[in-house]
């Protein structure tokens, strides 16, 4: 056997061979699971109980900020839903409704939705509404319901920036790592998939799709539409934070996903959310600024940088970060040249 | 938020690099795996010395390399190790392709992409059919009528006329800098 070094020529083989299977996406959705085993080898070797599946019953904070994870959660799925199904599709029997979807929701055109957030309490059920529009894959706006009327909180991406406008106090702008930063100070829960991009991560990697065949769904507005319905179930069972199934139901004309649900499985003793239900309303006529911060809000107002402000000098911060050497003011995420 | 949880989007941010890197030293997809996890809890465990003021994903392949070098040890006699120098080779052209553009390594590599587009019709073909298609590579050379001897000949002279465009454009980034 040869156990000479290669040579440079072979080095720069296997140096671009690396690279290409990155730069085509062979093999990625390994990644995400092969980082899922080290944080759970990390998680065992602190020895620490993991919130992701924590039973205790929520505190009023842990409440309040739940719904930012699901907001997020929303949001996500949605914008998201074609990298879910984008991922898995050339495999899965029901690619042509996913890749029709896809490609409607691909398309620049302003869409409404209703998200209905369901949290369990105890026994009891309550839902929280809120308002989505998306245009393509990169622009979004949601609004948050206020119980004070007119203090509505609104988060989105114009297509570059992510941003916040809460009900008083600076906007908030950044990307999408700052966005889920900031969300994730919102709550005092270790939910790492915060991310809102790892998320999709592990929406992307971590579900077995399949299509039940046709459907027809009664929207909003009253109409009926025939839609093909794809259901993916969560493949990690052990990874609770996720929902256990995400279930589409695409319009079959036009591919326009109508309903989109998320589930859940909470244990008898769990409080938390355990639904969110997307539901198409219409396509609404909306002004050129409306996935910009600029659009809802109106007088002046600062902007604070999500990525150099200081977390706690958001209006709606309840928890500063710990003095850890891993507080992310001031860490160094991005490598530089 | 947790120091795991900053850990977690650490990685997270710098996984696909680790594993572009540690593909390009060992090529047994085992060892690849094992080196991963073992270079991510190494750096776990080390996060105290981690220089904040440095690029975390360089620190993180230098401890791939560390691990990779005692791989190579434990391993003496079988395969091809890489030596140090090669390794440095190896860690200079990554930290170049990290200084590129974008926010993820998928971003960064649209030179590489348009370097495949740029290649002539007889090596674009095969690396399309590759690493796009994910194509094994019998079914490649059946469809391009070439024997497994030619095929891989064929991929490799593309790959390195892709290692030339890349350089070439690296290179360009870098006088620009």
């Amino acid at each position: 056997m040869n156990n000479d070094p290669p040579s440079l020529d072979r080095l720069r083989e296997s140096y671009i061979d690396a690279l290409l299977s990155v730069a085509y996406d062979e093999d990625q959705g390994s990644v995400a699971e092969r980082i899922e085993r080290v944080m759970q080898r990390i998680e065992q070797e602190k020895g620490v109980a993991s919130d992701r599946s924590s039973n205790a019953a929520p505190t009023t904070t842990r409440k309040t900020w739940n719904r930012w994870i699901s907001i997020a959660i929303a949001a996500s799925l949605l914008v998201g839903m074609s990298f879910v199904l984008q991922s898995v599709s050339p495999i899965q029997p029901a690619l042509a409704a996913i890749e029709k979807s896809i490609a409607a929701a691909a398309e620049q055109i302003a869409r409404k939705y209703l998200v209905t957030v369901t949290y369990k309490s105890g026994e009891q059920s309550y839902e929280i509404e809120n308002d989505l529009y998306v245009k393509g894959h990169d622009r979004f706006a949601l609004r948050h319901p206020a119980v004070v009327p007119g203090a509505d909180l609104w988060l989105g991406k114009n297509g570059d920036a992510t941003w916040v406008v809460p009900a008083i106090g600076p906007v908030l702008t950044g990307n999408d790592l700052a966005l889920s930063r900031w969300l994730s100070a919102q709550e005092q829960l270790s939910t790492p998939y915060l991310h809102v991009t790892t998320v999709l991560d592990r929406m992307s990697r971590g579900y077995q799709l399949r299509e039940l065949g046709e459907s027809t769904i009664g929207t909003r507005e009253g109409k009926d539409v025939v839609c093909r319905h794809v259901v993916g179930e969560r493949k990690n069972l052990a990874n609770t934070n996720l929902p256990a199934t995400i279930e589409l139901w695409s319009d079959k004309a036009s591919g326009v996903a109508i309903r989109i649900e998320a589930c859940w499985s909470l244990a008898a003793s769990e409080s938390g959310r355990e639904k969110v239900v997307i539901e198409f309303v219409d396509q609404p006529e909306l002004p050129d600024n409306w996935f910009e911060a600029e659009g809802h809000y109106s007088g002046s107002r600062g902007t604070i940088t999500f990525d150099t402000s200081p977390l706690n000098t958001s209006p709606l911060n309840s928890s500063p970060l710990n003095s850890s050497p891993l507080n992310t003011d001031t860490f160094n995420t991005k490598d530089k040249p | 938020m947790k120091p795991e949880q900053v850990f977690e989007i650490l990685i997270r941010e710098n996984a696909d690099m680790l594993l572009a890197y540690l593909r390009s030293v060992v090529r047994d997809k085992d060892a690849v795996d094992d080196l991963f996890q073992e270079s991510m809890l190494v750096a776990w465990r080390k996060i105290e010395q981690y220089d904040r003021d440095r690029p975390f994903g360089a620190w993180l392949r230098g401890i791939a390399r560390n691990l990779a070098l005692g791989h190579f040890r434990e391993r003496a006699g079988h395969g091809q190790p890489l030596d140090s120098a090669a390794l440095e080779w190896l860690e200079s052209r990554f930290a170049q392709v990290q200084g590129l553009g974008g926010d993820t390594l998928g971003e960064k590599l649209s030179a590489l992409r348009d370097c495949v587009e740029a290649l002539p019709e007889p090596y674009r073909q095969p690396v399309r059919m590759r690493y796009t298609d994910s194509l094994p590579l019998p079914e490649i050379g059946k469809s391009l009528q070439l024997t497994a001897e030619a095929l891989k000949k064929r991929l490799t002279r593309a790959k390195l006329r892709l290692a030339d465009c890349l350089e070439r454009k690296l290179a360009a980034v870098g006088e620009l800098t």
